[in-house]
């Protein structure tokens, strides 16, 4: 019977499945193409730190300027999928970054009919350093310490001085190293060109990045709403009327009309921004008994209300750009010409950030003075005075053994970010809008013989000669030509002989051997 | 038999849409912040076009000379409590004075910065006086002393040279990340800042060894800068008559100072601006008044 039964459905749910699967395979997927992400963190920050200054004034960047932002930065440095530079006046794009590169690390990961890779960022990158460069990637806040953030254009292991950027070179030894401590690995597999693709593309975040921390500080900073103006010139105009009516002026006509005009002029600024209530409470003004050649005040008034109805009326938000309604995508030749002036303080901007890269120099490393080797037990004893003593000062931070527990409340640059001093609400704010939680940093524990930037001697001498950026380590003070002898700064041989005593430091005994385990373990946790 | 048709053909319908469920389709994100395509191709064509002309704006030149001076005070004391110090207590003691606010006598504040925010079209004369001259490449001191910075907010021309002196008998290390400097400074010894340069906005200084040590150094290109002393009292001398100007006023605590009482008026500054013209001669006085509330 049942069986009877199933002859004709069979077929018909057949064809319904059929169907179900035509419309999953006709639809497909469809996924949005990646975005950069806004620096949401920093915007807060700045916005914190910029606005709001005066009671009713905002305090946070409009929507539209939050998108006239990304529009600039989409029309000068493109999207995830399709990378550009601008052209900058004055400044070779070659010496930054070849654009065949990025293209290469751009996009999603595929390889052409050749075999040559695409999308290598993605592929190699992404999942700790992020879409936007903003070592805020999917693995990011698993990792300690976090995946460097390059929006902030800053690097830690570097050739280059103190506050320049670091050289191809530099990203190059990184790349291919990795970092020793850190989760960064080393890709010296790949090819030499997808290597090169990679390092274009860092420098390529890092200026979008840049840019886009200077658009946000320039907005908060340089942006200013007429509103804040006028509604103090509509108060001290309403304490003009009230002090004129007071004076003996109550009949004049032209006195009598302006309470209405008044009225008026605060309802239009009420629309604009309702915070206008606010204000409302009028100050208390001083009501004199008479004021000399009334008629006149009375005309003064009346042409200071009129103007301020005007400009009320002419209110316009503040944006980062104004473009003419009526034109379509391709503007006029006239309007490219205003646009481009517009647009001018960003392009300045831009420059800002791309010029260092072209300029970045290492710093040249002389040889070692003669008889200077790295088991001179002589030379390893003076720096070990030197560690100690008063001009390098190493023991300040990286502790009396050297254990790296002198001072441990650091931040580094990119956590330090979002900690305000007595503010911890500042930062649950911050780690609101993205950023990640804020750790401290600890000066190296020089007993590991795990150096992050390199353990050859040149590595070493360039973080002492230099400092490390973004971190708390200083350069150590060097002797210059022309210091008169006595001078409380270390000399080339003196570097040398430090260099030979944190190098030998791993291996040298320890007087409380218990302190070393205990710090040890500490960190293993 | 149906029934087991029926039955297979289920399986391996269900079989082929597994994958479908497994892989998913990717969620639609809202978007952080939207973007305009208009928006951008225009700005892209504009960019991507010809250099723009230089606006070719006729430049009035200043007439003449004229000095702002003035005196900052605060509706109603303040005081802020000392920071613990939490080491070298015996050179540091055991507070340091908090310097976010230091007032004098009536209230007066102390380390209020003033200066010229207009970019002169020239740094010679008739913008800059040649008074100026003898100071322009002179050699700036800039010393700490107690783990404290003597000058808690200081101000000069980035045509100068800065001078980091160390006055104590600990080791000091000064950083001031917007030159690119960050040195240590032994005891008793000093450092020439290489790279002083124009900068925006006042630049925080710490010293990693004594974290609570703080300052904030302004470097502009002219000499029209001055911050204010003990009695809340600056001067600034010589300043370009005849032309439209913009000073900032800036405080540690509050940043751009935006409004003030001033000559017993209320006066707007949004974001620190203080728009003038002077005439020749003219000696600008602001007895300016802040609201004590915002400097708690």
């Amino acid at each position: 019977m049942s069986e009877l039964r199933m002859i004709p459905t069979t077929p018909r749910i057949a064809g319904l499945m059929c169907g179900v699967l035509l419309v999953a395979a006709l639809s497909g997927c469809q996924s949005d193409p990646p975005r950069f992400k806004q620096n949401a963190a920093y915007k807060l920050k700045v916005e914190r730190a910029n606005m709001g200054g005066d009671e009713g004034s905002p305090t946070a960047l409009s929507d539209a300027v939050t998108s006239d932002i990304g529009n600039i930065l989409e029309a000068l440095f493109g999207t995830p999928n399709a990378p550009k530079l601008p052209a900058v006046e004055g400044l070779e794009l070659e010496k930054i970054v070849n654009l065949h590169n990025l293209q290469a690390a751009a996009g999603p990961v595929a390889s052409d009919r050749t075999g040559v890779a695409q999308g290598l960022y993605r592929e190699h990158c992404v999942h700790c350093h992020g879409i936007s460069g903003d070592g805020n990637g999917p693995t990011a806040a698993f990792l300690n310490p976090y995946p460097r953030d390059y929006r902030m254009g800053l690097y830690k292991f570097k050739s280059t001085k103190k506050g320049e950027k670091p050289t191809s070179d530099d990203l190059r030894r990184i790349v291919n190293s990795g970092i020793a401590g850190t989760a960064m690995p080393s890709f010296a597999l790949l090819p030499e060109t997808e290597v090169e693709a990679l390092i274009d593309y860092v420098k390529y975040l890092s200026m979008r990045g840049e840019l886009e921390r200077k658009l946000f500080a320039y907005a908060t900073q340089e942006l200013t709403d007429p509103f804040d103006t006028l509604y103090p010139q509509y108060i001290s105009l309403s304490q003009e009327h009230a002090r004129l009516t007071a004076a003996g002026g109550a009949n004049d006509p032209a006195l009598k009309a302006i309470p209405g005009r008044l009225k008026q002029i605060y309802s239009d600024l009420y629309n604009i921004r309702s915070s206008a209530k606010k204000f409302a409470a009028e100050k208390g003004t001083e009501q004199p008994e008479s004021v000399d050649d009334l008629p006149a005040k009375i005309k003064e008034l009346d042409d200071a209300v009129a103007q301020l109805e005007q400009d009320v009326k002419a209110y316009k938000p503040p944006r980062m750009y104004q473009l003419a309604a009526s034109s379509g995508a391709t503007p006029t030749e006239a309007e490219k010409t205003q646009l481009k002036e517009q647009l001018q303080p960003y392009l300045e901007m831009a420059k800002e950030v791309m010029e260092p890269w072209t300029t970045a120099q290492s710093i040249a490393v002389p040889e070692p003075p003669q008889g200077l080797n790295p088991n001179d037990q002589e030379s390893i004893a003076r720096g070990r005075a030197l560690f100690y003593g008063p001009i390098a000062n190493c023991i300040s931070c990286h502790g009396e053994s050297g254990l790296g527990d002198g001072q441990r409340d650091f931040y580094d640059d990119w956590s330090g970010e979002w900690v305000e001093k007595g503010k911890p609400e500042a930062t649950h704010g911050y780690v609101a809008a993205g950023a990640l939680p804020p750790r401290n940093l600890f000066p190296r524990n020089l007993r590991l013989g795990i150096y992050r930037g390199g353990r050859r001697p040149v590595d070493l001498y360039w973080r002492l000669i230099n400092g490390i950026d973004g971190a708390q380590m200083p350069a150590v003070p060097m002797l210059a030509e022309g210091d008169p002898p006595g001078t409380k700064k270390l000399s080339q041989e003196d570097l040398w002989n430090l260099i030979n005593y944190v190098r030998s430091l791993p291996y040298e005994s320890i007087s409380q051997p218990g302190r070393v385990e205990e710090q040890m373990l500490k960190e293993v946790q | 038999m149906f029934q087991r048709n029926f039955n297979s053909l289920l399986a391996g319908w269900l079989l082929a849409i597994l994958p479908v469920f497994v892989a998913g389709c990717a969620r639609h994100q809202s978007p952080d912040y939207t973007t305009n395509a208009t928006d951008i191709s225009r700005l892209t064509s504009a960019v991507g076009g010809a250099s723009a002309e230089a606006a070719t704006t006729e430049v009035a030149n200043p007439t003449g000379w004229a000095t702002v001076k003035g005196r900052f005070r605060l509706s109603a004391p303040v005081t802020l409590p000392p920071i613990t110090v939490t080491k070298d207590p015996n050179i540091c003691g055991n507070t340091s004075p908090n310097m976010a606010v230091v007032t004098g006598p009536d209230n007066s504040l102390q380390y209020v910065l003033v200066y010229l925010a207009t970019k002169l079209p020239s740094l010679d004369e008739p913008w800059i006086h040649p008074s100026y001259a003898d100071s322009a490449a002179a050699t700036v001191n800039f010393d700490q002393k107690k783990c404290l910075f003597l000058s808690h907010v200081f101000g000069m021309r980035s045509t100068q040279k800065l001078n980091v002196l160390n006055s104590d008998t600990v080791g000091h290390n000064t950083a001031i990340k917007a030159f690119g400097f960050d040195t240590i400074i032994p005891a008793g010894g000093s450092a020439i800042v290489g790279s002083v340069k124009e900068i925006k906005e006042p630049a925080p200084t710490a010293c990693a060894i004594h974290p609570w040590m703080s300052a904030f150094i302004m470097a502009t290109p002219h000499p029209y800068i001055a911050v204010t002393d003990n009695n809340g009292e600056f001067e600034i001398k010589n300043v370009p008559a005849g032309v439209d100007l913009e000073f900032r006023i800036w405080h540690e605590q509050v940043k751009y100072v935006p409004s003030a009482t001033v000559n017993n008026a209320p006066v707007s500054w949004p974001k620190g601006r203080m728009k003038v013209k002077l005439e020749n001669d003219q000696t600008l006085e602001l007895d300016a008044v802040l609201d004590a509330a915002k400097f708690q």
